[in-house]
């Protein structure tokens, strides 16, 4: 008979080191594990069988190797960018590599669709098959925000579907200061006897001091002290990291107040961009040949195409026409030239017809028109219009 | 008065995790160091982890004359070695305490609730933190982690106390504050130091012959051994890669800030 058993095993410092990283993120995170993988098999016998044998399989999660954000190595279809992947592992064997994590709050511990995408494109592209995904999600226990909790499972593929694996999270456990004996055997000749005496001193530096204590308590200390200089090789690194992170929110802020200032500046010596630019010479020409026509010097139009004489540009330009605008000046002497010969031809008529064909067009006009606008509608069927 | 709420600076957070996931055999507890603004706010930046001299697996609470002589020595130490009160120019003090609760509820017990009491009495802003860790549910094969914030009020019925709720947020701070470096990595000498101690007060038992001398020194060997093992070892690592990270990021930050700078003198 076979049993098989999967355990994950972490220690409490890397479950820390994950909760700080996403404490410090809005967002969800992810990334991947790297660790190793080890199987054992055992030989078990009981009173009902003796060919009992356990396949146990430990994964140990050594550390975790944090991505700048989200669906970093992988697309919305979640396929994986192999790249990326040989990048963020790059100073790792990509045997080592043994899953990968995900960090979300406030959702079940359950695999989404995506998820369970990305882990089968990544089982086909790293080396160790038997990947395992860590979910951990934290969420509020209380309405009032008083407790909060974390959950986290590892997933791992059987063949035919996922299947949670408890994590086990690697601690002192139980330092027995009850295995210490403070009372010795009650057998005098044990302490008397030769054995122990000749080779009592193999064990003991002087009368009293164990070598082995010695030994394991002078390493641990030597460990110890190679910690105290990795943590001051960390704090250096940290302020460092504090300091260009500052230096760059700052230089944001700088540029950002320059982009500023510069638009500012940029505005005051032009118009808006809202506004249309006025043409000066055309204006100029137009109030030269249509004097009595001031709506036809605006640039704003009503919904239904009308000009707003209220925006009607009524400045002097101080355009000097004959220099300027020499055609205009030509126009406007022949304008005037037909304009008398047409007097004086119409006069005749008049004489003769008794109401002339303009009066006959202004009874046509509606009743509210402007006097004003009377006078523009007949100088412009007089075909005043220039030919171009 | 009630303190308001609580903020816990993350790499605070991070100390008192490491700490808690430390053993599951027994309670560990430590010392929460901040200040008190204005709103009753409880701001709390770094944690003391405190040496037990009287271990009970049970047990973790101190009483609160022994609490006050760890907190101003605990202040005098920590004011002295940081000069925290000289550069962030504001007081800080021992604002509260935290312990966990290894295998069971995070809820405070009756005599967590009765100790924040006693504790409340010499300082009613003072905050009790319960971490509660190594739960599992064996049926969806999750594992569990849970924090809570409390204080003590006198109970309308009868002279006891109960709990009230007090909110905690976690402030996110990226940087590891050296404060809180030098207290994760202080966790192995303090556990080699009670080992060690306790070690030397039974080998100076002087009826004990050499069998059971030699039998004692292996015990300490093997305790060592499993705090090398199951916490000293995963600090280095952990520091370890902490560093690794950092340089990446210093690399990263530093083209970036000189992308900035290019795109400053463009302007």
């Amino acid at each position: 008979m076979e049993e098989y058993s999967t355990t994950v095993r972490l220690s409490g410092f890397v479950l820390g080191s994950l909760m700080f990283q996403h404490l410090n993120t809005d967002s969800d995170v992810e990334g991947l594990l790297v660790g190793e993988s080890v199987r054992e098999e055992k030989s078990k016998i009981t009173d009902s069988q003796t060919d009992h044998i356990q396949f146990l399989h430990t994964i140990n999660i050594q550390k975790h190797i944090t991505c700048r954000r989200i669906h970093s190595f992988y697309n919305n279809a979640c396929e994986i960018d192999e790249e990326k992947i040989r990048e963020i592992t790059s100073n790792f064997n990509e045997e080592n590599v043994i899953g990968w994590y995900r960090q979300r709050r406030n959702t079940t511990q359950q695999m989404t669709l995506k998820e369970q995408l990305v882990h089968q494109n990544l089982r086909r592209l790293l080396p160790h098959q038997e990947l395992i995904f860590i979910l951990l999600t934290p969420s509020d226990t209380t309405s009032s925000g008083s407790t909060h909790r974390l959950e986290y499972t590892a997933f791992i593929w059987n063949g035919s579907q996922y299947s949670s694996v408890l994590i086990s999270i690697g601690n002192l456990g139980m330092l027995d200061q009850q295995d210490y004996w403070r009372f010795s055997t009650t057998c005098p000749s044990l302490s008397r006897c030769q054995a122990v005496k000749k080779h009592k001193t193999k064990f003991f530096s002087t009368e009293d001091d164990l070598r082995e204590v010695e030994k394991v308590s002078n390493m641990n200390d030597a460990l110890l002290d190679e910690m105290k200089t990795a943590c001051e090789k960390v704090e250096k690194s940290e302020r460092l990291v504090e300091k260009l992170q500052a230096d760059i929110t700052e230089l944001k802020e700088a540029i950002s107040k320059q982009k500023k200032k510069q638009q500012q500046c940029n505005t005051t010596e032009t118009s808006t961009p809202n506004e249309p630019k006025e043409n000066v010479l055309l204006c100029a020409a137009l109030k030269a040949l249509f004097p009595n026509s001031p709506s036809l010097r605006t640039q704003t139009l009503t919904v239904q195409g009308f000009p707003v004489l209220e925006v009607c540009c009524s400045s002097e330009h101080g355009i000097d026409i004959p220099s300027r605008l020499p055609l205009v000046l030509e126009y406007e002497q022949g304008l005037r030239k037909r304009k008398t010969s047409r007097d004086c031809r119409s006069q005749e008529k008049s004489q003769v017809a008794g109401t002339s064909l303009r009066r006959k067009r202004k009874r046509n006009t509606t009743d509210t028109q402007d006097p004003v606008e009377e006078e523009e509608v007949d100088n412009l069927q007089d075909s005043n219009s220039p030919v171009f | 008065m009630a303190v308001s709420a609580v903020h816990l600076e993350s790499d605070a957070f991070l100390v008192c995790m490491n700490h808690a996931l430390s053993t599951e055999k027994e309670e560990v507890m430590g010392l929460c160091i901040g200040e008190v603004d204005t709103n009753r706010i409880v701001h709390i930046h770094s944690v003391i982890i405190l040496r037990r001299s009287d271990k009970r697996k049970d047990r973790v609470e101190i009483s609160p004359e022994q609490l006050s002589a760890a907190s101003t020595e605990a202040e005098i130490s920590f004011n002295f070695t940081h000069r925290l009160a000289e550069m962030t120019g504001r007081p800080v003090r021992v604002v509260g305490w935290y312990h966990s609760h290894p295998h069971i509820t995070v809820w405070p017990s009756h005599v967590d609730v009765r100790t924040q009491a006693m504790y409340q009495m010499m300082d009613q802003g003072f905050v009790g933190l319960i971490f509660s860790c190594f739960i599992e549910d064996k049926n969806t094969k999750t594992g569990r982690v849970l924090y809570t914030c409390f204080q003590s009020v006198q109970a309308q019925k009868g002279s006891e106390y109960e709990r009230i709720e007090i909110p905690i947020h976690v402030v996110p701070h990226e940087a590891i504050g050296k404060v809180c470096l030098e207290s994760a990595v202080e966790l192995p000498r303090i556990l080699c130091q009670e080992e060690q101690d306790t070690y030397r007060r039974i080998h100076s038992l002087t009826h004990l012959d050499p069998i059971t001398k030699i039998h004692n020194g292996s015990v300490f060997t093997k305790n060592l051994c499993s705090q090398m093992s199951a916490v000293s070892g995963p600090l280095l690592q952990w520091l370890e890669d902490r560093l690794e990270q950092n340089k990446q990021s210093i690399v990263e930050l530093q083209k970036e800030k000189e992308r900035l700078i290019q795109e400053l003198a463009s302007l």
